[in-house]
């Protein structure tokens, strides 16, 4: 592998992490404000706790997009 | 199956003299819920006289009941008339002697560890040939309590600090614990019993005997005998009591919630001198039979008639017991409104699929199976029964897609067979394709949903909001079709420009009919779409960590005893990722139906379907 094409690979799996780890912290920073509020909701009316799962897990669409695009990344070093 | 109960709004009226028997039936049959009804020609009603005695009584047996130890009860008993009840409850004069046992046996309790503890101490200290109580006098006092061991030298320093005038005396009491004894200059008594106190000295209630420590020791252990023969006596006591009252005293207090739900009924109704009118619910089903069985029992001197209404009725759900955990799932989220489709088949249909594509190995399906099995029968009755039942029908497609992914325990069958079946899709050799049917997937999934929002829509006679629901469909499509043509060449080129059509078409509605909100919504249109790639993302997780396993862990002939020592660790760790793959594949699955599915067509927000009436375990 010459020096370019290394550089190329670098970038690509560079690209991929930061793709899944910007991901996850914004999904894990939308959460935690979520899940803290969420718990505070629960402990006065635990029947809400149903609906409150849904905004708990809106985020997560975060990290999927994150992995999306990490994958289509990484399968390009493998090529 | 697709729909609740159609429910039936109904209004009665009945003479005065028959309200008690009215309510009675309505009880017996609970089929009505009952509903507040008010006319301002009329005055409202109040519970019956009764209702107050009733209360008081029913506080009481359910003390008397809390109080006893359960015993099984066979026969039910008789629903004894209002008078004849509160007879027999006033009857049972047991409240003092349970009170009065179980504050003895509070008392015991607490004697008993404090005596405990002093043992323990007296035990430490039995060597000293001192009273201890004659330790505390104007000159000196003492402390005596227990510290954890590696705090002994940090107590010493910190007395030592405070005055040179003091000795400390230390045994053990257990592994990690130390009995000890500070006498001490009473000067500095109150100064040392305050730092002592902050590096965890837990100083112990001594009980007033005096003498040496082997005298005191003697007769604290005489003591705990005596009180330990008193407890197991009254114990026995309380057994006997129970068998002889508590079968009584449930069926009393059934009895008691019995009648002061009929006592309360009439709160709800409204009427005149002479008679009494009342409101409720009841499945449509149902209303010729409370009409039969209210002029069977009046003769004539009752008349009910159904209501048109446009209030929304409770939700009544019908769907047969095997889909009762999926009713469970969509219920955990909101019941849907009465007038609108019940999903529950749907999720039952849809989600074991997307949990199959999750977990989607056939190992790991059978090994789920029979930890839900056991999850079911240990957490009976619990909200994670229901949850259990969802697993273990999942855990058939999981099987299937394992067999279709070639995954078993993360190997595939060839490496088990030593021989090739068949080629199946394993996940990690096939990213892309997956991805893509992942995607596809979720676009049918989501069409469904707008179709659903459709039919919804036509079914409330709203046919604007259809025709949007409709567009997001065509939306949809042609949003794919023009990405797989402009981004993938997968269509020849010419295919952008009808699809483009249609697409800019679709917009027109959906810009007319749900305004500025639905065209804000076209990005979520796409970010729904790929979320469904977490079908594969959960996926391709539980895939590498089991082949890990394997790849790191598998324990080999080759490695003599080793091997035993290696097969415990390779079993917990799949057994921990069986674990996390089913509860990721079961939330995320889930998610998938409430968030991007529900959010098609589904309102929710249902009030459930109370109807006047009463479960029956002990009285018949």
């Amino acid at each position: 592998m010459d020096l370019g094409s290394g550089i190329a690979t670098f970038g690509i799996a560079l690209g991929a992490a930061a793709a899944i780890f910007g991901g996850a912290i914004g999904t894990g920073m939308a959460q935690s404000a979520i899940g803290s509020a969420g718990m505070g909701v629960i402990a006065e009316r635990p029947e809400e706790a149903g609906k409150l799962l849904i905004w708990l897990v809106i985020p997560e669409t975060i990290v999927i997009f994150g992995f999306v695009i990490g994958i289509l990344l990484a399968l390009k070093i493998g090529g | 199956m697709l729909k609740p109960v159609p429910m039936a709004k109904v209004r009665a009226i009945a003479l005065r003299k028959d309200l008690e028997d009215t309510v009675a039936l309505l009880h017996e049959m609970g089929a009505v819920q009952l509903t507040k009804y008010e006319d301002k020609r009329l005055s409202a009603e109040k519970p019956i006289e009764a209702y107050q005695p009733l209360m008081a009584q029913l506080v009481r047996l359910r003390a008397i009941e809390a109080a006893l130890k359960p015993v099984p009860i066979t026969e039910k008993q008789k629903l004894l008339p209002l008078g004849e009840l509160l007879a027999e409850c006033q009857a049972l004069r047991l409240d003092k002697t349970l009170s009065q046992m179980r504050d003895r046996l509070e008392a015991i309790r607490a004697e008993s560890e404090e005596l405990s503890e002093a043992e323990e101490i007296f035990e430490a200290l039995q060597g000293l040939e001192v009273d201890v109580s004659s330790l505390k006098s104007k000159d000196i006092t003492y402390f005596v309590g227990k510290i954890p061991y590696q705090k002994l030298v940090k107590l010493d320093r910190t007395v030592a600090k405070i005055t040179d005038r003091y000795v400390l005396r230390a045994k053990a009491t257990g592994r990690f614990e130390r009995a000890c004894i500070i006498v001490i200059d009473r000067k500095y008594g109150e100064q040392a019993a305050n730092a002592i106190a902050k590096i965890g000295f837990a100083e112990a209630r001594l009980p007033p005997i005096p003498g040496k420590p082997g005298h005191v020791l003697r007769t604290v252990k005489e003591r705990l005998v005596k009180l330990k023969a008193e407890k197991s006596e009254l114990i026995k006591m309380q057994e006997k009591l129970s068998a002889e009252n508590y079968g009584k005293a449930v069926a009393l207090r059934e009895m008691l919630e019995i009648h002061s739900d009929r006592a309360r009924a009439p709160s709800n109704f409204s009427g005149t001198e002479h008679a009494f009118v009342f409101e409720g619910w009841v499945p449509a089903a149902h209303y010729s039979g409370l009409e039969a069985a209210l002029s069977n029992r009046f003769k004539g001197n009752a008349a009910i008639q159904q209501l048109k209404t446009d209030e929304m009725p409770p939700t009544l759900l019908s769907n047969p017991g095997f889909l009762k955990p999926f009713e469970f799932m969509v219920a955990f989220i909101s019941l849907p409104e009465s007038r609108e489709l019940d999903p529950t088949i749907l999720f039952a249909l849809i989600f074991p699929v997307f949990y199959a594509m999750m977990l989607g190995d056939a190992g790991y399906g059978v090994a789920s199976l029979f930890i839900a099995l056991i999850l079911m029968v240990k957490f009976k009755g619990t909200m994670l029964e229901p949850i259990s039942r969802v697993w273990a029908y999942a855990s058939f497609p999981t099987v299937l897609f394992g067999i279709v992914y070639d995954e078993f325990f993360g190997f595939r069958h060839a490496d088990l067979l030593g021989f090739q079946l068949y080629h199946g899709i394993p996940r990690m050799e096939n990213i892309i394709p997956l991805l893509l049917a992942m995607i596809a997937l979720g676009a049918l999934h989501m069409a469904f949903g707008f179709l659903l929002g459709a039919v919804n829509a036509v079914r409330e006679k709203n046919y604007r909001h259809a025709v949007a629901k409709l567009s997001w469909v065509f939306l949809e499509i042609s949003g794919i079709v023009l990405i797989a043509t402009l981004m993938f060449s997968a269509l020849p080129a010419w295919a952008a420009i009808p699809f483009g059509i249609i697409g800019f078409l679709a917009l027109i509605p959906i810009a007319v009919f749900e305004g500025i909100p639905g065209l804000v919504e076209i990005p979520g249109l796409a970010s729904n779409i790929l979320s469904y790639a977490r079908i594969l993302a959960v996926g391709i997780a539980s895939v590498v960590v089991a082949e890990l396993i394997n790849e790191l862990l598998l324990p080999k002939p080759e490695m003599g005893v080793f091997m035993f020592v290696l097969m415990p660790i390779y079993l917990a760790l799949h057994l921990m990722n069986i674990f996390i793959g089913m509860f990721e594949a079961l939330v995320q699955g889930a998610r998938l139906n409430y968030v991007e599915f529900f959010s098609k067509f589904y309102h929710g927000g249902g009030e459930p379907f109370k109807p006047f009436g009463y479960p029956r375990r002990f009285t018949a």
